[in-house]
């Protein structure tokens, strides 16, 4: 009887040791995931950031760029139209 | 019986499973612990050049963003906007809001993931690329694909070509600008145009979507080369037709727009009125024109989306009203009017749901006078004489109870679709039951330490030992009881755990 009681005791003992360092695996891995996923969204977050600001800039260069054309064609005309006159 | 004796009778093997025990959960506590507060690093700059190098080529992301992608693409219009003329200003100029990585607490743990989405055009060509090009548009939507095909070949200055082509002699010039959101199953959210948002990736899910609109600036034109996107059906494409736009500072006015068919939503500007079709109640969308020479239509997103049709000349009819939009007739300011009850209604439920973790809450901090109160109530059985078999049936009793009104909580915010919340929660709850165990371990130093304090504080009143540990222990676990059926009447009360209507 004895005998049979220490070796509960042992399966018990392994078994709740086995299953604690399950538990304490998951955490540490799904721990590990949330992180490596939180690093992906900040990374496509910023990425996505990045990208949209680029746009906006070629935007802004594009603009400044039909601007200046436009400003140096009104010019232009003027020229003309003072070349004709004359 | 066997293994209460040998619980009983621990010897050294089991103190020295206590001390495992007791090294692991800490461990596992302290993992937990952190890991809520705990930030994801600094990414690395160069992999976030990579992919935004990626997102500007209009290229497949890997898959391991395309993920992040779809589940951010209702959440990046949120942006960093403070408010609505926040959201607009960032919209102004015919930019898409850049999202800033703060969308990422705003979407995430603040106020639970997609809760409130914000809608908003797509203003680049890439964005149109993507969301008209692929197909899913309708009859009319020739002309929006033939333009922005025609975009696409970079040739802006001659956009709408195959559009005037395929309408069949309408030498209208179209500028188009599409965008749609969609709504994940949790919450409520929107996208933003962006090209990798109207990807195929989202297909079907857009249905619930709603969509805002911008001119489109034709210097974005040669930059669209992909026209691989899609648009799944019951996503939105608004199209403004532009007479003018061959002049890069030409501004469209409201008589711009013009209606195309593209899945569940149509929007024209014929007519000076607006039709609804609204898909749940969550939904609101809203149009407002800047100025007179500009149009900015911005949809703000219930949980599963809400469609304008701004239709035919004159007519004005509501062909559904599932939502708070109510059938009838709508003008401009009608229509505002709405959209201001809309928002109210779905700054209402973000409330009910924070109320409803709120609730959450307090049902798991009600379980900790119940724990103690086992515990007291243990010291007493201990300390009477019933020893420690039935110490550790009660405890195992009380466990279970806990376990299950823990399950029980558990299971409401998993049902009330918190994603972003559930994790906590299952963190929480693992602690608490690590906790548990751990006091299990030391079940028989708790309740002897427990039992002297409880007689110490009995005998200050005269009682006999044991009384005030019956006292305290049947006071605490009342005490829980009481206190977690508060949390949960209260809460049906209030309707906190109903499943929001969008959801249904």
């Amino acid at each position: 009887m004895a005998n049979i009681d220490k070796t509960l005791r042992k399966v018990l003992g392994v078994t709740l040791f086995v299953c604690l360092v399950v538990v304490w695996l998951v955490v540490v891995f799904h721990t590990n995931a949330q992180m490596r996923q939180g690093e992906r969204e900040l990374i496509y977050l910023q990425a996505r950031q990045l990208a949209t600001q680029e746009r906006k800039q070629r935007l802004d260069d594009y603009k400044k760029r039909l601007a200046q054309q436009r400003r140096t064609q009104e010019y232009n005309q003027q020229s003309r139209v003072v070349d004709y006159n004359q | 019986m066997k293994i209460l004796e040998i619980l009983k009778n621990r010897t050294g093997a089991v103190s020295g499973m206590r001390v495992a025990v007791m090294g692991v959960m800490l461990t596992s506590l302290a993992l937990t612990v952190s890991s809520y507060f705990q930030t994801p690093e600094v990414p690395d700059q160069h992999e976030v050049r990579r992919i935004a190098d990626i997102i500007n080529q209009n290229g497949a992301l890997p898959a391991e963003y395309a993920g992040i992608e779809q589940s951010f693409s209702g959440k990046l219009a949120l942006a960093s906007a403070q408010d609505e003329q926040d959201f607009l200003s960032q919209f102004d100029g015919g930019d898409a809001a850049v999202a800033n990585v703060e969308a990422m607490k705003f979407s995430g743990r603040t106020l639970g993931r997609g809760e409130v989405g914000l809608g908003m055009g797509g203003n680049e060509a890439t964005d149109l690329g993507g969301g008209v090009s692929g197909g899913e548009v309708n009859d009319p939507s020739a002309n929006v694909r033939g333009a922005i095909k025609t975009k696409a070949n970079g040739q802006g200055q001659n956009a709408g070509t195959e559009g005037e082509k395929e309408e069949g002699g309408n030498k209208v010039n179209k500028l188009t600008s599409a965008t749609m959101a969609r709504a994940s199953g949790g919450g409520s959210s929107a996208s933003f145009g962006s090209r990798g948002s109207a990807s195929s990736s989202t297909g079907g899910r857009v249905a619930n979507g709603a969509v805002g609109t911008n001119p489109v600036s034709p210097v974005n034109m040669p930059d669209v080369n992909a026209l691989s996107g899609s648009m799944p059906t019951g996503s939105a494409a608004f199209v403004k037709s532009n007479n003018n736009f061959r002049d890069p500072s030409y501004k469209p006015s409201r008589d711009d727009f013009k209606a195309h068919r593209s899945g569940n939503v149509q929007m024209s500007k014929e007519a000076d009125d607006l039709k609804f079709i609204s898909k749940t109640s969550a939904a609101m969308a809203k149009k407002r024109f800047k100025s007179d020479n500009e149009a900015v239509t911005t949809a703000f997103m219930g949980a599963r989306g809400t469609t304008i049709t701004y239709d035919d000349p004159g007519a004005f009819e509501s062909k559904s009203s599932l939502g708070d939009f109510d059938e009838g007739e709508y003008t401009a300011d009608s229509v505002e009017e709405a959209v201001q009850e809309n928002t109210a209604n779905i700054e209402d439920e973000g409330t009910k749901r924070l109320v409803a973790r709120t609730h959450l809450l307090n049902m798991f901090a009600a379980l900790l006078p119940m724990v103690l109160g086992a515990f007291f109530t243990i010291a007493a059985l201990v300390s009477t004489g019933y020893g420690m078999a039935g110490a550790w049936i009660l405890a195992g009793t009380m466990w279970a109870f806990c376990a299950t009104l823990l399950g029980f909580a558990i299971a409401y915010g998993v049902a009330y679709g918190q994603q972003e919340a559930s994790p906590a929660w299952t963190f929480g709850a693992l602690a608490l039951v690590m906790a548990g165990i751990i006091g299990l371990a030391f079940v028989d130093k708790v309740a002897t330490f427990m039992t002297g304090l409880a007689d110490k504080i009995g005998g200050w009143f005269g009682l006999e030992p044991g009384s005030m540990s019956h006292i305290l222990g049947m006071g605490g676990q009342l005490g829980g009881i009481f206190g977690f059926g508060k949390e949960v009447v209260t809460s049906i009360k209030d309707g906190s755990f109903e499943k929001p209507e969008s959801e249904e």
